[in-house]
């Protein structure tokens, strides 16, 4: 509860900076309605925010145009997460007066919050269009643009934030693991050195380590040195996939197949959805002369890929069709039960706006909120940078 | 590591002795492109040589048919047996409803005279027709008479062209041969003869993409909201064909011989006899489908085991836009591997033959991976560009949207790419500018096929591109023709000698091992003959054929810098010095 009020707190401070920003401009006008408004301010200054919520909002259907008090009010729905009217609000702030600052970024944050991506996104980029180095902006992009097919602009935001912040060992795991997906091995290596120096400890520094000496050197020594990496990873997480993964591809090139074997079945068993582990798994049953096995690996990993293309195969029609609600929602509930929850969440999202009200997408909607936990973490380090000055992000005024 | 390459000579074309008999001459080879890239590996001679083709494959049109973006392309026959490669080029034509089916420009022939020009050849050779929607070429004596026949794919149907003799004339004998027809309202896109039997005749498989029509197309638009041409998964995959050659015609055995029942987007095919069992199995890389590896059971029948051998997906089990494929001993393991052209934004897949019927892929190991992420490339071949005995590798690159961000990829017009065999089962792109030359001018490319054109034992290449002209790339080399090619005839084989099996045996007892290739690259015929590059080994080489009939032939007291000519089962061969630069 005081963690929650210190929220509210940090979220309407930061609030009344960007009111001053209006001050010299928008202080006039209405009597009336600055006098909602001001008596808001001293309930707010007493640390009364929902009486002083109260006023601004009667501040504001007092007179509709006090930016000033819409800015608040935001903040403050922000704080007390009730994102619908934070968005209600900020949109308000966006309509009437689109230079204030920041007033996409937090209109992306509050969108992200009630699981509309889409909306977020161009949020994020109309605020980016305007500054920059806005880094929640950025941080919006850097998570959602990935998953929307447009991993260059995810790798382009990364690339600020890391500059931004060159203390951030989130977002520097986060830069590094795309440059290894874009195969980028030599930059990867210079970034990934960055990453173990500021958290030794992590499992994922030790992964990528790894997963660069896989692939730079396929001698006996070099993937002995990988396979290290890879322990060493598993010794600080326990459960990771990646290093499972890769110490079973190891086992395989170096023909030890019994290990490959145990350990590849291991991490089926953890995550039996992963298509690579089975797909690894069945090389390795076929190394290790397993034919029965291998077959019914291949056949996991065949069905897994199928899934894999159909949901490209509806992205793409969707793309094709953006007003055909039923394809949305195909796309939605399939992404669903195949555990992709940022697909569902975008599909549904659509279909839900094309044909409201269908009770297969509101089911889709509770179950979507019970598997979604990165959102939240998301969201948890979205709302800490709030509290950091936003000078840090090359100021918007 | 700064890519390596040898110091290049300026060459002036050669001068052969044998030539045909042009109707018009072009000018010779002026030094334009000699100056322009002094010290380029290749200097683009199409030109000068008189090759002024260019491919319209209506893109950019006002329908943005998902066709335009495959095509087109092209390769090289030897006509009239003179030695000398002739160049053939697709023409598909403008692809707008009421053209698709309307008249379009000629496809192009050219002769080589032997003297380093090219004759226009094609008005009278009977390839002068309205060829439809044409897309790719494979090259092959279908009848073992002794002249390399001409198979183009086309919407909506293919074609065969035999050759009549070397006269420069070839008949259409698709109708008679049972190639006119096709099950499929789509397109065909590569083909490639093989003998799957052993029995001397060339059969012939035939990549389908999409059951496509310009009624089934879809309007598409890319990141930037704009139209532009679809991504494959819009489109339904294809089932594709087999046809046996018998005597009476060509017989469609797809749905006996398991062919048919799979299904996918094929781009391009190859004969390998990946497990050395004698029996050549077929390689099918696919575009957003797993990939085919038809496996020979002998009788007549296959069966997919890419996905058990380990070649149907790229790295984890993620499908792969598979457009082009190469294959060559590129490791000197003696067994064939497969190179597989990729997207931009994904992997090049080596899938290395590590023995027993398996693959290793070893994109990354091999840095064939990290190199082309930004590029897209289609077609591709193995080629010891510089004679040092280790196969280096060239793609035809270039996009298939008009419009592409610029940090996923290097551009829609892009660069060849040559990468170099570090001879250490490793790649090392060549991008250097000044080697590199007219191979990194930007152009939207689609074909490349590898021959000798002018017979000086350097390996060249022909590029086919999409709205703008072909390229015939003239491997400048070194003042040495260290290298020795091999030019087989079969006779109780089929008689080009496909799929025969070279092993070369230097002074010190080393052996390497190539194949006469059947099928390869995309779109594309290269030549089949057989170079081997010796690089600085000096001596007399010997080589053993081993031909699909099982008969096997010894030759001895080669030395580099000679073609040489065998004869299936005669013992007997004929050796030509190089022609001098």
């Amino acid at each position: 509860m005081r963690r929650r009020l210190m929220l509210i707190a940090v979220v309407v401070l930061s609030g009344l900076a960007i009111v001053l920003w209006f001050a010299p401009l928008s202080l006039k006008g209405n009597t009336k309605a600055q006098s909602f408004f001001a008596q808001g301010n001293r309930l707010a200054e007493r640390g009364d925010y929902d009486m002083a919520a109260a006023e601004w909002e009667q501040a504001v259907r007092t007179d509709p145009k006090l930016i000033e008090a819409w800015v608040l009010l935001g903040e403050y729905y922000f704080g007390r997460e009730r994102f619908e009217d934070a968005i209600r609000c900020m949109s308000q702030v966006v309509e009437r007066a689109p230079e204030t600052p920041d007033c996409h970024g937090r209109l992306a944050i509050a969108f992200l919050s009630v699981r509309s991506e889409l909306a977020a996104f161009e949020e994020a980029e109309k605020e980016l269009k305007r500054n920059p180095k806005h880094i929640p902006s950025l941080a919006v992009v850097a998570s959602l643009a990935g998953s929307g097919g447009m991993g260059e602009k995810q790798l382009t935001a990364l690339e600020q934030l890391v500059q931004l912040l060159p203390e951030d060992a989130d977002f520097l795991e986060k830069y590094c693991q795309s440059l290894l997906e874009r195969k980028r091995d030599a930059e990867a290596g210079v970034y990934i050195d960055r990453f173990v120096r500021l958290a030794p400890n992590s499992h994922l520094a030790a992964t990528y380590q790894g997963i660069l000496a896989y692939r730079l050197d396929a001698s006996r020594e070099g993937s002995q040195k990988a396979i290290a990496h890879f322990k060493r990873a598993l010794e600080m997480e326990p459960q990771a996939l990646f290093p499972r993964l890769y110490l079973g591809k190891l086992y395989l090139r170096i023909r030890d197949t019994k290990q490959a074997v145990a350990i590849l079945e291991d991490a089926a068993k953890k995550m039996p959805r992963k298509m690579d582990i089975q797909f690894e798994l069945a090389n390795a049953y076929t190394q290790a002369k397993q034919p029965a096995k291998a077959k019914l690996a291949q056949g996991r990993f065949e069905a897994l890929r199928k899934d894999n293309d159909k949901m490209r195969g509806l992205m793409k029609r969707c793309a094709v069709d953006p007003k055909n609600g039923a394809l949305f929602k195909e796309t939605g509930l399939f992404s669903l039960s195949i555990g992709n929850t940022m697909n569902a969440r975008v599909y549904l999202d659509h279909a839900d706006k094309l044909t409201p009200g269908d009770p297969q997408i509101e089911a889709a909607w509770k179950k979507l909120e019970k598997l979604e936990t990165n959102r939240q973490l998301l969201m948890q380090k979205l709302s800490a940078m709030r509290t950091a000055p936003q000078s840090a992000a090359g100021g918007s005024r | 590591m700064r890519p390596h390459y040898a110091p290049p000579v300026i060459l002036a074309l050669s001068i052969f002795m044998h030539g045909c008999s042009p109707v018009t001459k072009v000018s010779k080879p002026t030094e334009v492109q000699y100056n322009t890239y002094p010290s380029s590996l290749f200097v683009d001679v199409a030109k000068q040589a008189g090759i002024n083709f260019t491919a319209d494959t209506g893109i950019g049109g006002k329908h943005l048919y998902f066709i335009e973006s495959t095509p087109a392309g092209g390769g090289f026959i030897d006509i009239d047996r003179d030695g000398n490669l002739d160049v053939i080029l697709l023409q598909p034509g403008a692809s707008s409803v009421d053209q698709l089916t309307a008249p379009r420009a000629l496809t192009g022939l050219f002769r080589n005279g032997g003297d380093g020009t090219f004759t226009d050849a094609i008005k009278g050779s009977g390839l002068d027709k309205d060829l439809g929607f044409a897309h790719g070429v494979a090259v092959a004596d279908y009848d073992n008479d002794g002249y390399s026949d001409i198979l183009i794919t086309a919407y909506p149907r293919n074609f065969l062209f035999r050759n009549l003799g070397g006269s420069g004339k070839f008949e259409d004998v698709s109708e008679r041969v049972g190639l006119a027809k096709t099950h499929s309202t789509g397109f065909a896109t590569s083909a490639a003869f093989g003998d799957i039997d052993n029995d001397g005749r060339l059969d012939l498989y035939i990549c389908y993409y999409s059951p496509w029509t310009p009624e089934t197309d879809k309007p598409c638009k890319n990141a930037q909201g704009t139209r532009d041409y679809c991504t494959p998964e819009i489109y339904d995959a294809d089932s594709h064909r087999l046809f046996r050659n018998t005597p009476k015609g060509f017989v469609d055995i797809s749905k006996a011989s398991g062919i048919e029942a799979n299904k996918g987007r094929g781009l391009a095919v190859a004969f390998v006899d990946y497990d050395q069992d004698g029996k050549q199995d077929i390689f099918v890389a696919n575009d957003l489908s797993p990939s085919f590896l038809w496996h020979n059971k002998g009788g007549l029948k296959f069966t997919d085991k890419a996905v058990e051998a380990g070649c149907a997906y790229s790295e984890n089990g993620s499908l792969m836009a598979g457009m082009g494929i190469a294959i060559a001993d590129y490791d000197r393991s003696s067994r064939p591997s497969m190179f597989v052209t990729n997207f931009a934004g994904m992997p090049n897949t080596l899938f290395k033959n590590i023995g027993d019927g398996f693959f290793e892929n070893a994109a990354d190991t091999s840095r064939i991976a990290q190199a082309h992420m930004k590029y897209l490339s289609f077609g591709c071949e193995f080629l010891d560009y510089d004679n040092d005995g280790w196969q280096d590798l060239m793609t035809a690159d270039g996009h298939v949207q008009l419009s592409v961000d610029m940090k996923q990829s290097v551009g829609v017009k892009q660069a060849k790419r040559l990468y170099r065999n570090s001879g250490n089962a490793t790649f090392s792109p060549i991008e250097a500018p000044e080697a590199l030359g007219p191979l990194g001018e930007p152009v939207i490319s689609r074909g490349l096929a590898t021959g000798d054109i002018n017979n000086d034992g350097f390996i060249d290449v022909l590029a086919t591109n999409q709205n703008s002209p072909a390229q015939l790339f003239l491997n400048r080399g070194s003042a040495t023709a260290n290298s020795i090619s091999f030019h087989l005839r079969g006779q109780k084989s089929n008689a080009d000698g496909s799929h025969a099996r070279i092993t070369l045996i230097a002074p010190s007892g080393q052996k390497r091992v190539d194949w006469v290739k059947a099928g390869s690259s995309y779109l594309s015929a290269s030549d089949r003959r057989v170079i081997f590059g010796t690089g600085e080994t000096k001596g007399e080489f010997s080589a053993i054929i081993s031909w699909p009939s099982g008969t096997k032939d010894k030759v001895s007291k080669l030395k580099p810098g000679s073609m040489v000519e065998v004869i299936e089962g005669r013992g007997t061969k004929t050796v030509t010095p190089y022609a001098k630069p």
